[in-house]
């Protein structure tokens, strides 16, 4: 029965009930004081709680969810600039190998004496020797030493923008 | 600028403009603290899962595409990010929270709010915090944010049967207590 009454109630306050109910409502509430108390009591509850206001965040939300954005930010830029560099070392790796394995064809020497051991021998040394090859030009040598160059200077300011990410997050 | 609704403000951020993401922070963060606290039932959580709530919907913001209001795909965030931040810390809450049959342990705490109340109005008010965690947030949303049955469960994820039958047991709590203290001759 309670049940019931409490269904009907909160059908009358969110203004679902037709008009059938609500005269049995009304017949209820003459007959029942019971059932006029509990009314009032939901009448209550329903003016207390639309006076129900938002309750105040933090003050510095905005500044440090805004901060965190930026901070995400500068980590994905810095991981695109660290897989770029490491891309470009391994193309060049790559490369350089590629075009020492094409410039390599076995001798007669070495094809005559036989031996899978020699051959495999004679093909390592061979590699070594056209991979110094490439990199004995005096052209190369200064190209290397530009990139080694950037590397460190590269280096240098990685390092130097984690730290300050560090630092920024630390202070959060 | 603030004069933008929230469509206009969502493009901005869109075509890049970071910052205007900081308008809607401020146009929400009340709203979604207010669930937040009533949800985890703890105000340090609440602040955590708050900013994370953000930094998602910033993240994400690129799959709202506006066939929903931006306050109710933002909710539906800070829904989820509460009901991670409960899974993970397998409070008792989280056991209050497996179905719409949720026991209301609300008289345990009802002396002592009554007894601290300043009037009617502040101890029912006080009484929805102690509501189930889900039930409180379905009073908060209909009450303060205004919220349809429909909107809120599509926020919460639940029929709409259920959410009206968890505010109709909601609001027939706080009527019993009400009775209980012979309060309701104070209405005017």
């Amino acid at each position: 029965m309670k049940t019931k009454i409490d269904e009907l109630l909160n059908r009358y306050i969110d203004n679902e009930l037709d008009t059938p109910e609500l005269t049995g409502l009304d017949d209820l509430i003459d007959k029942d004081p019971e059932a006029l108390k509990e009314l009032k009591a939901m009448k209550l509850v329903e003016k207390s709680l639309k006076k129900m206001e938002y309750e105040n965040a933090p003050l510095n939300t905005t500044y440090t969810v805004m901060l965190k954005i930026a901070s995400a930010k500068k980590i994905k830029r810095s991981n695109w600039f660290f897989w770029t560099v490491v891309s470009f070392f391994s193309l060049c790796i790559a490369a350089v190998l590629i075009y020492s394995f094409s410039i390599y064809s076995p001798s007669a020497s070495e094809i005559s004496s036989g031996g899978d051991l020699n051959a495999v021998k004679n093909f390592f040394s061979d590699k070594a020797k056209s991979i110094n090859k490439i990199f004995s030009g005096e052209d190369i040598k200064l190209l290397g030493a530009v990139i080694s160059l950037l590397l460190i200077v590269t280096g240098y300011f990685i390092l130097e923008s984690h730290r300050n990410l560090k630092n920024k997050l630390k202070s959060l | 600028m603030k004069n933008l609704n929230d469509i206009e403000i969502i493009d901005s951020v869109k075509r890049g403009n970071q910052a205007d993401f900081a308008l809607l922070i401020e146009r929400y963060k009340n709203r979604a603290f207010s669930m937040l606290k009533r949800l985890l039932k703890n105000e340090m959580d609440a602040e955590e899962a708050l900013q994370d709530s953000f930094l998602k919907a910033y993240n994400s913001l690129n799959s709202f595409k506006g066939e929903a209001k931006f306050s109710t795909w933002l909710y539906r965030i800070v829904y989820n990010t509460a009901m991670t931040v409960i899974a993970a810390k397998k409070r008792k809450t989280e056991k209050e929270m497996i179905s719409i049959d949720e026991s209301f342990e609300i008289e345990s705490c009802d002396s002592e709010i009554y007894s601290k109340a300043e009037n009617v109005d502040h101890y029912i008010i006080k009484m929805v915090e102690k509501l189930p965690p889900r039930n409180a947030l379905i009073i908060i949303l209909y009450y303060i944010d205004d919220l349809s049955l429909n909107e809120i469960s599509s926020i919460m994820g639940l029929s709409l049967v259920n959410v009206k039958v968890m505010l109709h047991r909601s609001r027939s709590a706080l009527k019993d207590l009400v009775v209980k203290h012979n309060l309701q001759e104070e209405l005017r």
